[in-house]
């Protein structure tokens, strides 16, 4: 009995994910770190363009493999030239310190396999309701709960700049 | 097999970035375990919302975590930078033995 082709295809790209996810946390540089999370980015934006949610995916893909990379990169490059990654300079420790994930994350795997009860997943199979309706109409005070989110998101980066150009 | 396929692919990423946490001292490689832990919940919450055939919601839930995870970025960020700017180093225990420095003096 052969797997189907939709099922070899969610095990390649969910594999993915949790390999450039490993490959991110493990990598020795951190620009190298940065692009990788953004390919883990693109991965989940694969996923979720798939399963149906594409409103979502263009954000993830946008949001989290643009802007995100951009902040990261921002930062790495303004202490960069001042300290390299220091966990680099140990080589042989850095890795050291992540063997273990070798043993934790296959018996995750295997525990969640034969524990986790099984549950039917149907992607695709929308509500009734359109996701603009259920943001603007039933979670009204969510969005605005974001957007003073974000207010306050730039106004923290607008006084912890102003700070640090003061002293 | 499909859902224990996402549930394994969930935990394993989330597990790894909770391990990165605990186990690095870079304060850059802490803000990126951080996304990676909200990459597996936002796969949770994609997994919940075809389960209980409410996309648009876990829609609306995604995107909400994805406006969360960049502005955690940014104040992150910018901490790391005055964060550096203060101590000299992004490693954890410096900050961890400035603790009270301020005080003593």
């Amino acid at each position: 009995m052969g797997l189907a082709i939709n099922t070899v295809f969610w095990i390649v790209v969910l594999s993915m994910l949790v390999l450039l996810a490993v490959l991110t946390v493990v990598v020795r540089t951190l620009p190298v770190a940065t692009v990788l999370l953004a390919a883990t980015s693109v991965v989940l934006t694969i996923i979720l363009y798939v399963a149906g949610y594409k409103l979502a995916a263009v954000i993830e893909l946008t949001v989290s493999a643009g802007l995100v990379t951009a902040i990261l990169a921002s930062a790495i490059a303004l202490l960069k030239p001042q300290e390299e990654d220091s966990e680099s300079v140990k080589k042989g420790g850095r890795i050291g310190r992540y063997l273990p994930l070798l043993v934790i994350l296959p018996a995750l795997a295997a525990a969640v396999y034969f524990f986790f009860p099984g549950q039917e997943l149907n992607f695709g199979i929308t509500s009734s309701q359109v996701t603009q309706d259920v943001l603007w109409s039933d979670r009204a005070l969510d969005i605005i709960a974001l957007a003073l989110l974000i207010l306050a998101g730039v106004l923290g980066v607008a006084a912890l700049i102003k700070r640090r150009e003061e002293k | 097999m499909l859902f224990s396929l996402f549930i394994i692919a969930i935990v394993l990423t989330a597990a790894t970035g909770i391990y990165c946490i605990i186990a690095t001292h870079n304060l850059i490689r802490v803000l990126i375990a951080l996304e990676i832990v909200n990459k597996a919940a936002v796969l949770l919450m994609a997994v919940a919302g075809s389960i209980i055939h409410q996309m648009a919601l876990a829609e609306s839930f995604i995107i909400a975590l994805i406006i969360v995870e960049v502005v955690v970025t940014a104040i992150g960020a910018v901490l790391c930078i005055t964060v550096y700017s203060q101590t000299g180093s992004l490693d954890i225990r410096v900050l961890t033995e400035q603790r009270g420095a301020d005080h003593a003096e």
